[in-house]
């Protein structure tokens, strides 16, 4: 990020330490403090706790609830930095708070807010450097998307922002060159004064951008046809180089039974999945999370509406495996195969379908690891 | 209704609603879901449709008498078949689900919010113009959405210049609202058609999941009508109320309320609250219960009971209701009961069905 870009965008920010006797607690013991530098895994997920609050867990290697944290706002979406030292807890839209913890110590939380005009979509990412947090961000009253820049380095700083080139900015991440971001513009528009109400279902239209982060500039854009312009593209997991596999939720009719995930591919466009019929159906017209193998070759969607996970290979959607189970919503990579989190608190072992563990709490639509 | 009394009960149930409820019903059958899609269809979509239909064709019918022969007497009978029209679409028009989601119906019968006022200013210059192109029916239905529909419709018959519309010196204005109200009919026959009885559409809806469903199985079918309860709720309160409402009252904005124009905007919020109503008492959502060791059930009626009546209290204009104290305070309490009224029935509710925490069906992101 070079300083000419920062100075370009200044912004204003809010941000503030969370004292002692704060209502957002964070809690490690010391056992948990040995289960975390001894794990080689952390899994991480929003949840509902059965008394209707809402938090976030970091779960060991083998499953064990090692941290705890309770939050203000339901959560979305949990990015870690690089080192997995940080985790980046982001409010559920239209909610305009981010809480980030330490993984590793019981460091205080540190809360930061979006910007006034500004509330986050859910997700974000870390530079490659560790050095940049960006987040989806919606600048509601223009009605369009955002990628809003914090400083890691110094408190999380807002230091600046740039074009999403889309309405509705959902998951957004950085491809191999380290350099790439890819967007994926869910193509709503939302307005916090009409909650989480869709204003614009008539003319949205939804797109994958590809923006270079240095410079904010549009390396170049993919706009989903008309024939599924009710499509809002959400969720994305990078399988090349150049090219991320994304998955929809269709905002139209269930009468119709519309293609949900597909490659997109720098200086080609998008790919829609030639799936059986009969399975497309099963997703019930929505994908609620991906995850891709470590290797980059399988790919796994849910949809806890259609009540289905499919596993599918990452280059060109052939389907490999298919659970159905209820609710499933949150996936992460494991060594041979993929954990799922149902909103009944249960991980799944997507290869052999077996319940790894059950909690007393809901997991929320994303789990990821590290 | 004993306001006082209303907030205590309030206050009481949400006391009560801090309770976790476990899950009675962890998988309801095929048959009672398809029971309660039939119901659906029979009891709430169907009868309202026809409804609506037959307010659009009387609207049309006096549109035409009106453009025929401009006076006092058809402008007023086409300002009161406008009134019927829009509390008509308010019994139905939160059942979003099937072909009111294609093709962008919703839209075109009615562009709401629209905070811009993107509608208003595409009317007002089209009258300026005169564009000829909005009189004539497949012409108008390639407009914009916010030009063909109740909204223009509304400031065509009740907005500025409308009182000219007695003399042929409004001839542009008024086929311009005829054109517009034909369209709106042939959206509800649209409608109509689609759900009727004996339609493909319809009988693959109320199926609950198998080779000729709409639905991939019993658990998305019982999303959808639980679905189409709670966002209808949040619209309701969100866009419906909280367009106009605000928490202080120098800031509320009674020209923003859906069709203020007309004084439709409380007659429509009763028509669409009665419909979140219906669907859980005939269209039999509470029949699902098959064990309340809570009392749910008593309790969401008798919430549904207080906002019904509550709602019903209070007299319109909206402009009006929001500088009476006590009237736009009622309007509050509206405003704070949904709230709780729909975490109930996104949560405990669903919970009772086997449907999770509603997590799934309440909205995904």
């Amino acid at each position: 990020m070079s300083k000419l870009f920062i100075n370009l965008f200044p912004m204003d920010r809010r941000l503030f330490m969370l004292g002692a006797g704060s209502l957002f607690l964070s809690s490690l013991n010391a056992l948990g403090e040995d289960l975390v530098l001894g794990s080689e895994t952390i899994f991480a997920s929003c949840v509902k706790k059965s008394d209707g609050s809402f938090g976030a867990v970091l779960l060991d290697e083998n499953y064990k609830l090692i941290k705890d944290i309770i939050l203000p706002q339901r959560g979305h979406d949990i990015v870690f930095d690089r080192l997995g030292e940080i985790a980046v807890i982001f409010s559920r839209r239209p909610g305009n708070i981010a809480t980030i913890i330490a993984t590793q110590n019981n460091a205080k939380p540190i809360i930061i807010t979006a910007p006034e005009g500004r509330h986050f979509y859910g997700h974000g990412v870390f530079s490659w450097t560790n050095k940049l947090l960006f987040a989806s961000e919606n600048d509601y009253e223009n009605g369009v998307g955002k990628i809003g820049i914090y400083d890691a380095t110094d408190k999380f700083n807002r230091i600046g922002e740039f074009d999403s080139f889309g309405i509705g900015p959902h998951e957004i991440i950085i491809l191999s060159d380290g350099i790439t971001l890819a967007v994926a513009n869910g193509g709503i528009e939302t307005h916090p004064e009409f909650g989480r109400a869709k204003l614009n279902l008539a003319t949205m239209r939804s797109s994958i951008s590809f923006i270079n982060t240095q410079d904010g500039r549009l390396i170049e854009q993919h706009v989903l046809p008309e024939n599924v312009q009710k499509l809002s593209i959400r969720h994305m997991v990078s399988n090349d180089e150049k090219s991320v596999v994304f998955g929809g939720q269709y905002q139209g009719s269930a009468n119709k039974v519309v293609a949900l995930m597909g490659n997109c591919i720098m200086g080609e466009g998008l790919k829609f999945w030639n799936l059986e019929p009969k399975l497309v159906k099963q997703f019930s017209n929505y994908t609620g999370s991906l995850a891709i193998s470590d290797d980059l070759q399988t790919v796994a969607v849910s949809s806890p509406k259609g009540g289905i996970v499919g596993v599918f290979e990452a280059a060109n959607g052939r389907l490999k495996n298919k659970i159905l189970k209820p609710h499933i919503n949150g996936l992460a990579p494991l060594a041979q195969s993929f954990i799922a989190s149902s909103e009944e608190g249960t991980l799944v072992d997507l290869k052999t379908g077996n319940s790894k563990r059950h909690f007393d709490f809901s997991f929320d639509n994303h789990m990821v690891t590290i | 209704m004993n306001f006082k009394i209303a907030n205590i009960c309030f206050l009481g149930v949400l006391a009560f609603s801090s309770c976790f409820v476990q899950s009675a019903n962890s998988k309801l059958s095929k048959q009672k879901i398809e029971g309660v899609l039939k119901a659906s269809v029979e009891n709430i979509v169907r009868p309202r449709l026809n409804e609506f239909k037959e307010k659009a064709i009387y609207l049309n019918e006096a549109m035409q008498a009106l453009c025929e022969t401009p006076n006092e007497e058809n402008l007023k009978a086409s300002r009161d078949e406008f009134k019927k029209l829009a509390i008509a679409w308010g019994g139905i028009e939160h059942f979003r689900s099937g072909p009111i989601k294609e093709q962008n119906r919703l839209e075109r019968v009615l562009f709401y919010p629209d905070r811009k006022s993107t509608g208003l200013k595409q009317v007002q210059r089209r009258l300026v113009k005169k564009d000829a192109t909005l009189t004539e029916l497949k012409s108008l239905q390639s407009k914009s959405v916010a030009v063909q529909g109740l909204g223009a419709i509304e400031f065509l018959l009740f907005g500025t210049g409308s009182n000219d519309l007695v003399s042929t010196s409004a001839d542009f204005r008024c086929k311009f609202a005829k054109t517009a109200s034909a369209n709106v009919e042939a959206i509800s026959s649209e409608l109509q058609g689609s759900w009727q009885a004996g339609s493909d559409f319809s009988k693959r809806w109320m199926q609950a999941g198998n080779s000729g469903s709409i639905f991939a199985n019993e658990q998305e079918a019982i999303n959808e009508l639980l679905g189409v309860l709670v966002h209808g709720l949040e619209v309701f309160r969100d866009i419906r109320i909280g367009g106009f409402l605000k928490k202080e009252a120098k800031y509320d904005r009674p020209k923003s309320a859906l069709l203020w124009r007309s004084q439709s905007t409380l007659p429509v919020l009763k028509a669409n609250f009665k419909m979140f109503e219906g669907v859980m008492e005939e269209g039999g959502l509470y029949s699902l219960v098959e064990e309340d060791l809570n009392g749910t059930v008593n309790s969401l009626r008798f919430e549904f009971k207080q906002i019904k009546n509550t709602l019903n209290s209070i007299s319109p204009p909206i402009a009006d209701a929001l500088e009476n104290e006590k009237q736009r305070a009622k309007l509050h309490y509206i405003k704070n009961t949904l709230g709780y009224l729909i975490e109930r029935i996104d949560g405990e509710f669903a919970l009772m069905l086997g449907l999770s925490s509603g997590f799934s069906f309440s909205d995904g992101d």
